[in-house]
């Protein structure tokens, strides 16, 4: 019989020196909430706070990974994992250099010329640069490959059209890696004539404009490009290339804890509230939440693991989204019934713990469409398993 | 956990590769218990896997132990094999005389697997190890047709153990039945994709079909979830940890082991369902193993209650811990 094609998560190797890691995550965390720079926040998601992104960049928790020369400390894929684990769980007010640590910075230093890296790198492991992703439109989200903003050439640079929308964090951004059309698409190859610009969001002709989220929160953004004029070094890459850069990107993006850890408050909040006595139905709802917890938390690390010996972890990624965001679900779902539970018993249940359910029941449809809906994650790991 | 590059997997491999063929999953269910097999287990020194080498044994750790396991649940192996290994390992260091041929183990008087003329079943509770003739248990037949034993009442003194002894042995015959457990979930998986591959509807196979492509992914990520907790709950066990990976294989298997069984029954349609079709072999079985040396509700409890009341800042902190 033969043996199944199961997507073996190989075992990961936690580096030696993670004690001391956390201990320097918990400690900077520790000292901002205590000097009042960082509030307790009594809502899930993830909080921009400039000043907390540089003492980030201060304590070397920025582009960890790149070379020194850039402002790294050339640390290794699991180090910066145990690092980042560790500020998710801390709640940390992360969202300024997430997304130019995460994946803007990675895929500089990938694609990026010398000049691009010079420029970008060292401004964001200072936690002074923040970048934003410029995928999505109003026309194409799911569908990359159906991009509508344009890149023309115009003398040694490009001129700029279009609309992005679901911005992310580009309120508090100062540059865009957007994904653009640089050649008419061609139905025999949808993917080909696409490009990857980096666009300086205080350019003339860029215009942001807020998109409220439910919960009310101002988190995205419409980013509208009219005759921005682009220089010719903005372009990142390969020209007409860029798809292949996207999908780097993308598992750079699905690849980390995030996934599982934004319901983490609700769950340590609601394991506090109910107390040591737990009672039947208590234990077996939170005993099955902290199974998930452990399991995905071997996958992530995992993860990390592959990604540090240079592999594209994208099936594994996608499989992990696809459980990690089900299991965010469920906290929610669990904490409403033993909130209830708790309110029986007599328990003093916290405020806290009734935003922060609040806030994770509406921000909770977000969490299986951001980053690549469950369904295309579930048709990447058809493929994997051979069926498309 | 250990691969297909180690020779003592390769070794597993040739003895049950070669005894164990699906046409033989109904003849073992029908009482034909295949001797030959446990002859040559025996024979290979598999049966002595967790023994150390100077009591005649391969001394290997829980990691090749779960590796080997979930090739035996893979082939849908019959006969107590986890607890024969383990109950060797536990006898010697007890030091009572190591029983010949298969054995089982009994956690705390409750239902153990027989079979393959299981001769001793030994029964671990908190006063120690009692060896009793597995010929005055009660016998009884899992779902999945299994021969299981209940041991019968004995006023024999147990002989106690050390803590960290019967602990040990505790968690690898839970270990192994988890390890089958991803085993069985191997093959509902790959039998699963030569369906969706090969059966025709509407002109092209069911697995262009894209609900049928996003229940297989939902299939294979559960199967990728029990088999990372799997690996952690072995290395959890050779670091002698206080269990809780092996606490979250068992929970995490007892639900993925349902939703998989369910979604691989619906990929099949009316085939799957029927007696001369494999996937029963395995559906059943996973549906027996969940409860067995273990159930997932024993492990939550143990989960919830020891991270119980923990403040909701440390929290993070204390699971870390854990292994
Ligand atoms: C909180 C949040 C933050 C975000 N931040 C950013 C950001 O910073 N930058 C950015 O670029 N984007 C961002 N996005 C956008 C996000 O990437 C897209 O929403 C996502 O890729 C899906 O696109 P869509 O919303 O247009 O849905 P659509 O693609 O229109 O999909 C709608 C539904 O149709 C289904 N569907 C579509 N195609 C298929 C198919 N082939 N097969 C089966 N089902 C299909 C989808 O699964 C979904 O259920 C963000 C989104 C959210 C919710």
């Amino acid at each position: 019989m033969s043996a199944a094609p199961t997507f073996d998560f190989l075992p990961p190797l936690l580096p030696a020196n993670a004690g001391s890691l956390r201990a320097e995550v918990r400690d900077l965390v520790a000292r901002e909430r205590a000097a009042g720079r960082v509030a307790v926040k009594d809502r899930i998601g993830m909080a921009y706070n400039a000043g907390f992104s540089r003492a980030c960049g201060e304590a070397g928790l920025i582009g960890m990974t790149w070379p020194k020369r850039y402002g790294g400390r050339e640390a290794t894929a699991m180090e910066r994992y145990v690092v980042t684990e560790e500020l998710l769980a801390a709640d940390a007010p992360v969202r300024g250099h997430w997304v130019a640590d995460r994946q803007s910075g990675p895929v500089i230093l990938r694609y990026g010329t010398e000049a691009q890296r010079e420029r970008f790198l060292p401004p964001i492991t200072r936690g002074e640069c923040f970048f934003c992703i410029g995928l999505s439109e109003p026309d194409s989200g799911s569908d990359l490959a159906a991009v509508r903003t344009r890149a023309v050439r115009e003398g040694a640079g490009w001129r700029l059209n279009g609309t992005k929308l679901w911005t992310t964090n580009a309120q508090n951004s100062q540059f865009m890696i957007a994904i653009c059309r640089t050649t008419p698409q061609d139905m025999k190859d949808r993917y080909h004539g696409l490009s990857q610009f980096i666009i300086d969001l205080s350019l003339p002709g860029v215009s942001i404009r807020p998109v409220i989220n439910m919960a009310g929160g101002h988190e995205f953004n419409e980013v509208h490009f009219e005759d921005v004029p682009l220089a010719g070094d903005a372009l990142l890459g390969t020209l007409d290339e860029g798809w292949k850069q996207v999908s780097a990107e993308l598992a750079y993006e699905r690849s980390g804890p995030e996934r599982w850890l934004s319901t983490w408050q609700v769950l340590a909040e609601l394991n506090a509230t109910l107390g040591p006595a737990l009672g039947d139905e208590a234990e077996d709802r939170i005993g099955a939440l902290l199974a998930e917890t452990l399991t995905l938390r071997e996958m992530s690390l995992s993860i990390a693991g592959m990604l540090e010996r240079g592999m594209t972890p994208n099936l594994e990624a996608a499989i992990v989204k696809d459980l990690g965001t089900r299991f965010e679900r469920r906290t929610v779902e669990v904490t409403r019934d033993l909130a209830e539970l708790a309110t029986e018993r007599g328990l003093a249940v916290p405020v806290r713990l009734g935003s922060l359910l609040a806030s994770a029941i509406l921000m909770m449809p977000a969490f299986t469409i951001r980053g690549g809906t469950t369904e295309i994650l579930r048709g990447t790991i058809a493929r994997g398993l051979g069926l498309r | 956990m250990t691969s297909e590059t180690d020779p003592v997997f390769e070794a597993a491999l040739a003895v049950l590769g070669d005894h164990c063929q699906p046409h033989s999953l109904a003849a073992w269910e029908a009482g034909d218990m295949p001797q030959a097999l446990w002859r040559d287990l025996d024979e290979t020194g598999l049966l002595s896997l967790l023994l150390p080498e100077d009591a005649g044994g391969i001394g290997a750790g829980a990691d090749t132990f779960a590796g080997i396991l979930r090739l035996a649940g893979r082939l849908a192996a019959p006969g107590p094999l986890a607890e024969t290994c383990v109950g060797r390992w536990l006898t010697h260091a007890a030091g009572l005389p190591v029983p010949a041929g298969a054995m089982s183990l009994s956690l705390d008087g409750n239902e153990a697997p027989g079979g393959a003329d299981t001769e001793t079943l030994g029964v671990l509770t908190d006063g120690g190890l009692v060896l009793l003739p597995a010929a005055g248990s009660t016998q009884r037949r899992n779902l999945a047709g299994e021969v299981r034993l209940s041991p019968a009442a004995s006023n024999l003194r147990p002989t106690a153990l050390p803590a960290e002894q019967a602990a040990r042995a505790r968690a690898l015959v839970s270990l192994g039945r988890a390890a089958m457990m991803l085993g069985a979930l191997d093959r509902v998986l790959v039998l699963s994709l030569a369906h969706a591959n090969t059966r025709v509807q509407f002109g092209r196979p069911i697995g262009k079909f894209q609900a049928v492509q996003q229940n297989m992914a939902v299939l294979a990520g559960g199967v990728a979830a029990a088999a990372a907790v799997v690996a952690a709950a072995a290395r959890d066990v050779d670091a002698g940890g206080p269990g809780l990976l092996l606490a979250a294989a068992r929970a995490r298997l007892g639900e993925i082991s349902v939703e998989a069984a369910g979604i691989a029954h619906q990929v099949h349609g009316a085939i799957g369902t029927t007696r001369e079709y494999e996937l029963h072999f395995h559906t059943r079985r996973l549906s027996a193993w969940r409860a067995e040396q273990g159930t997932p509700r024993a492990a939550r409890r143990l989960l919830a209650r020891r991270f119980a009341g923990a403040p909701a800042g440390a929290l993070w902190e204390t699971l870390l811990a854990t292994g």
